[in-house]
């Protein structure tokens, strides 16, 4: 029956114009953004030119590939926007008392519906990955006439490609868990995305500067914990606060338990949840 | 003990704060039957349905379907039971065939087949690609109805199915669930439309302010007396110089310009009114039917 949900569920989804246009947005601000920036970086004179131009090809673009689909960027955003808007049909349409009313358990139901959003989050992530990879390879060709396959760092293109998927996870769940409760779109999207964009990285960047218990803190936020483990792959993140982030081990425990706390209220809160005329 | 009834509702009551939405109602639907649910608006229809899909909690009172209980927690039974609970519940961005193609998707027997053939079963064969939200009143109704269908439900519990559909979409709902009962499909359906009740339903229940006023056969409940129709100058009168002929079993009510009087002889009526100074313009016996029996009970005039 799981099985069945979640077909529905991928139905449901993938069948959604919203899905689609918001993926093509994703797909042409990447396009947009690199193409700016290669054009920039090749008329720039000096090193702030060869710089940008050496980030926009491999081997280097390739361990920043799925950087567009980041929680704080526009993959989260659109993620983000896609689960409210989908979740809250469900009471606006009165669908869910289609499916519960077919028998469907309710745990059953939310399960198949976080399952489609782990997909949905990986879809977003994989488009960036696959729309960058083939921008950059042309800028390598370019630039280099050849791919420079040799150089490339396959585990920290895998490494960066979980870590910004586990990344979303959290506002996923946190847009999912709001959406349950507020039973509307706009309460939920407007409050993540003020989160995401306005709340977090001020608290964050503030605290972390200031020092003492406020950054001990906001080093646990999912920002910081995203982080710690950007930090632990990438050597040349920049290293602001790198003294100051937690374990790598300990990040992605935060996030799992973050994602799993937020995932838990929702099902406990649907279960108890009255579908009335 | 269950096995007997398709659906069992036990003394079910459903209390939001102050607002007592179901109060107790029992309910035993026999296999095959079709059995409607009557009552005025706010009476507790749609909760009772909703607390036997398990889509509210009963703040008491239990339910069993097809000899298993149902709950928000527990409505694996349900796959049997196809249903249409108050307004429409359908994907509003979807055409009909991908809301039933969606559907499907919980029923592995259901085939493409099976679809064509419950849309055309209610009269959507036609439709095109549209989507749904762009679908009339009585286009929704109907593909509510193939939605319930479509599981091919040994029990179906349809709230107003009727409703916002024209005479002949009404007239054809109605042999599809003579059929569907002919078939030992059984059909539990809530409504207003009384004269339509009585054409297609084998038993009925009658609500009011959530709690059940009559349950019976439709025979049984038309069996009732039949009443005298009287019509006065002045029915406020009328009404209370019948009042005082009687012992107080008898059950006087006002319908508009006419009083409809139960229990009383006619001839006593007439003498009485007359001596009142108040002559009847016209007097006559009603054939009783459903819609009486329901007014009666549901504006509760009736006690005893
Ligand atoms: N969620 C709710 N919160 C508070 N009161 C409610 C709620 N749902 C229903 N009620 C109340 O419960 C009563 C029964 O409502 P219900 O919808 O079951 O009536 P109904 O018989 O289906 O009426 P109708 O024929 O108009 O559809 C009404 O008084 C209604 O106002
Ligand atoms: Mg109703």
């Amino acid at each position: 029956m799981l099985w069945r949900a979640i077909l529905l569920e991928k139905d449901k989804v993938y069948g959604r114009l919203i899905l689609w246009i918001e993926l093509a947005i994703l797909v042409a601000l990447i396009v947009l953004i690199d193409v700016l920036e290669f054009v920039v970086g090749q008329n720039l004179p000096g090193s702030a030119g060869a710089l940008l131009v050496d980030g926009l090809t491999w081997p280097r673009a390739l361990t920043t590939a799925t950087q567009f689909a980041g929680s704080h960027t526009i993959g989260g955003i659109l993620l983000v926007i896609v689960i409210g808007v989908i979740t809250s049909r469900e009471y606006s349409w009165r669908t869910f008392h289609l499916w519960l009313s077919r028998g469907v358990s309710r745990t059953l139901l939310l399960e198949a519906k976080c399952i489609v959003i782990f997909l949905l989050s990986l879809t977003i992530v994989v488009i960036s990955l696959i729309i960058s990879v083939i921008l950059t390879g042309i800028f390598t060709l370019i630039v280099h006439n050849n791919l420079q396959i040799d150089q490339v760092q396959w585990g920290t293109i895998i490494q960066n490609f979980l870590i910004t998927d586990y990344g979303l996870l959290p506002y996923a769940a946190l847009t999912f868990v709001l959406t349950i409760l507020s039973r509307s779109s706009i309460v939920s999207i407007s409050v993540v995305l003020v989160l995401i964009l306005l709340v977090e990285p001020v608290a964050y960047n503030v605290f972390m500067a200031w020092g003492g218990i406020g950054m001990q803190i906001v080093q646990y936020l999912p920002l910081g914990l995203e982080y710690a483990l950007n930090s632990a792959v990438n050597s040349s993140t920049p290293s602001v606060f790198l003294r100051n982030v937690p374990a790598p081990w300990l990040a992605v425990l935060g996030i799992a338990l973050y994602t799993l706390i937020f995932t838990g209220i929702a099902i406990w809160r649907f279960l108890y949840q009255e579908f009335t005329d | 003990m269950s096995a007997e009834f398709v659906l069992e509702a036990q003394h079910l009551r459903k209390y939001y704060h102050s607002v007592h939405a179901v109060e107790d109602i029992s309910l035993h639907i026999k296999p095959g039957e079709i059995f409607g649910f009557l009552g005025p608006n706010g009476a507790g229809k749609t909760t009772t349905i909703g607390m036997i899909l398990g889509l509210i909690k009963p703040t008491a009172g239990s339910i069993t379907v097809f000899g298993d209980t149902v709950t928000p927690f527990h409505n694996t039974v349900l796959r049997r039971v196809g249903t249409m609970m108050g307004a429409p519940s359908m994907l509003m961005g979807y055409s009909a065939r991908q809301n039933l193609r969606m559907l499907a998707r919980l029923y592995p027997q259901v085939n493409a087949e099976r679809i064509e053939y419950v849309l055309k079963l209610v009269g959507l064969k036609d439709v095109n690609n549209r989507p749904v939200k762009q679908f009339s009143t009585g286009m929704k109704q109907r593909l509510g109805l193939a939605l319930a269908l479509l599981g091919d439900p040994d029990l179906l519990i349809l709230d107003e199915p009727t409703n916002g559909m024209d005479p002949v979409g009404m007239h054809e709902i109605r042999l599809l669930l003579r059929d569907l009962a002919s078939q030992g499909k059984t059909v539990f359906i809530s409504s207003h439309l009384l004269h339509e009740m009585q054409l297609i339903c084998d038993r009925v229940a009658i609500v009011r302010q959530g709690t059940l006023v009559a349950e019976g056969s439709v025979v049984e409940l038309l069996a009732r007396e039949n009443t005298t129709r009287v019509k006065t100058a002045d029915p406020n009168r009328a009404a209370a110089l019948c009042k005082e002929i009687g012992n107080g079993s008898e059950n006087i009510r006002i319908n508009g310009v006419y009083v409809d009087i139960q229990g009383l002889v006619v001839e006593q009526i007439v003498e009485h009114l007359v001596q009142g100074g108040l002559t009847p313009t016209e007097v006559f016996p009603i054939q009783n039917n459903l819609e009486n029996v329901f007014l009666q009970l549901a504006q509760g005039t009736t006690k005893g």
